[in-house]
């Protein structure tokens, strides 16, 4: 396959992540803000430099506004697109079609919660429908409860094959120091506990922590110490809420990431290391299916085959969001877990030759659909 | 469109920890999309009956409770099913 004239144009020049815990007196655009001045430095580039800020988080009415005054910084394109969990892999698309037209020149996207330390549970924007809220799902879990249930009768898909996707988590958070939970789960540790909401149980939900982090984009033909080209980007939005989702075992992963194959001129057998974003254990399953890993319905055996260090396919290096840390939205945390693993700085859970990453971030009810592939050099 | 009010469970789950107080008292519930005979999908309840009773494909019916302030909620109960 040949690369699209976009692809390879543009790069992350710098990733850093800022107050990933349990606890934290800083507020989100103080640890925006911190983020994004360690991905400046990590990038050897000046805040003076920044003329583009993108920004997504539940705290503030204009996150990239909020973002531009903290850093005292007057961007000449801000853009606070939210899309749930899949924003940020999102804002790559678009301050990268920013920068090769001529829009910015340094960009920086940046996410931050203190949802942990505010409430103990998800901070959310999200309304719950007049038609959906008087039943009593849990948002967003029941929703999700619904995807697996489904699942599990189309295509065989077992109790297991989900727990298996935390297991395979807490290995990887494991050889990661600043995942939050380093403890080894078993299948059956993950199966016994807590119910939810059937079949989901605490241990295939995603923490609930703080955090935030921010990555540096520039034209790829900029000096850089160690840049990680984007190589294709795509998105595609088939629902808001689950009331309105056209299936509950196909998500637009799908279109989306056959956008972003296409513009990288590569596809899923090209791909080294994968991050999506794993809110719950089901997630991963579908969405190792529809960005093409397996075949539709095949996304319990590949994680039965391995998706952890030396298995099949090498998923959520950090240890995800059931794992690494969650603070209401991942998608930063997938996207700076791509550049170490393509910068070969993912230190003991490195995987051995990652040129290229693929990362799929789900928002809301795997509502918004975006989708990245980065590479190396 | 008009609807028999008929349908079936096209998937579910049993919610055993509540989104909020007011939903203590009723669990364990079903939360279910009933695709209704006519092809729309709709979030609803499965009421009366086990909750362990409840499956995808099984056939349901409308009925329709006083949610109070004047209020009809549709919710739906296993068809066929003898009624208490």
């Amino acid at each position: 396959m040949t690369a699209q004239p976009l692809a390879g144009h543009v790069a992350i020049a710098g990733a850093a992540t800022a107050g990933v815990g349990w606890s934290t007196e800083a507020t989100p655009a103080e640890l925006m803000a911190e983020a994004t001045h360690a991905a400046l430095a990590d990038a050897e580039l000046r805040l003076a430099e920044v003329d583009a800020v993108f920004a997504v988080t539940p705290y503030y009415w204009m996150p990239s506004v909020t973002l531009a005054d903290e850093l005292g910084i007057r961007p000449r394109l801000t853009d606070s697109t939210n899309i749930g969990g899949a924003s940020v892999v999102a804002h790559v698309g678009h301050a990268m079609r920013a920068i090769v037209t001529g829009g910015a020149d340094v960009a920086v996207i940046a996410y931050a919660s203190t949802q942990r330390s505010d409430t103990g549970r998800l901070v959310t924007r999200a309304e719950v429908p007049p038609y959906e809220r008087p039943y009593g799902a849990l948002f967003p879990i029941s929703a999700y409860a619904m995807v697996a249930q489904r699942h599990m009768h189309e295509y065989g898909t077992t109790r297991a094959q989900l727990a298996q996707v935390a297991v395979a988590a807490s290995q990887w958070a494991s050889l990661n120091p600043e995942a939050l939970r380093r403890e080894l789960l078993t299948i059956d540790e993950v199966i016994a506990s807590p119910a939810v909401s059937d079949p989901l149980r605490k241990l295939d939900c995603c923490l609930v922590t703080n955090g935030g982090g921010a990555i540096v984009l520039t034209a790829a033909d900029r000096r850089a110490r160690k840049p990680v080209k984007v190589l294709g980007v795509g998105e595609s939005h088939s629902h808001c809420y689950a009331s309105s989702m056209r299936s509950f075992t196909r998500t637009d992963a799908v279109e989306s990431s056959r956008a972003a194959y296409e513009m990288a001129g590569a596809g899923p057998e090209d791909i080294d290391v994968v991050q999506i974003y794993d809110a719950f254990t089901i997630n991963v399953v579908v969405g190792l299916e529809d960005t093409g890993f397996c075949a539709k319905g095949d996304g319990g055996k590949l994680v039965e085959r391995g998706i952890g260090p030396g298995g099949a396919l090498a998923v959520n290096t950090s240890g995800g969001g059931l794992r690494y840390c969650h603070p209401g939205m991942f998608g930063i945390f997938l996207l700076i877990e791509a550049v170490r693993q393509l910068r070969a700085e993912a230190g003991e859970r490195q995987v051995a030759k990652a040129r290229r990453a693929l990362v799929h971030g789900y928002g809301g009810i795997f509502a918004g659909n975006a989708t990245a592939v980065l590479g190396r050099g | 469109m008009r609807s028999s009010g008929r349908g079936v469970v096209h998937t579910f789950t049993v919610v055993r920890q509540a989104p909020d107080p007011y939903f203590n008292s009723k669990l364990p519930y079903v939360v279910a999309m009933v695709q209704l005979d006519e092809g729309p999908r709709l979030m609803s309840n499965v009421t009366d009956c086990d909750v362990e009773t409840v499956h995808i494909g099984m056939p349901v019916a409308v009925a329709f409770v006083d949610a109070g302030d004047g209020l009809a909620l549709p919710v739906f109960r296993p068809y066929g099913a003898p009624t208490r």
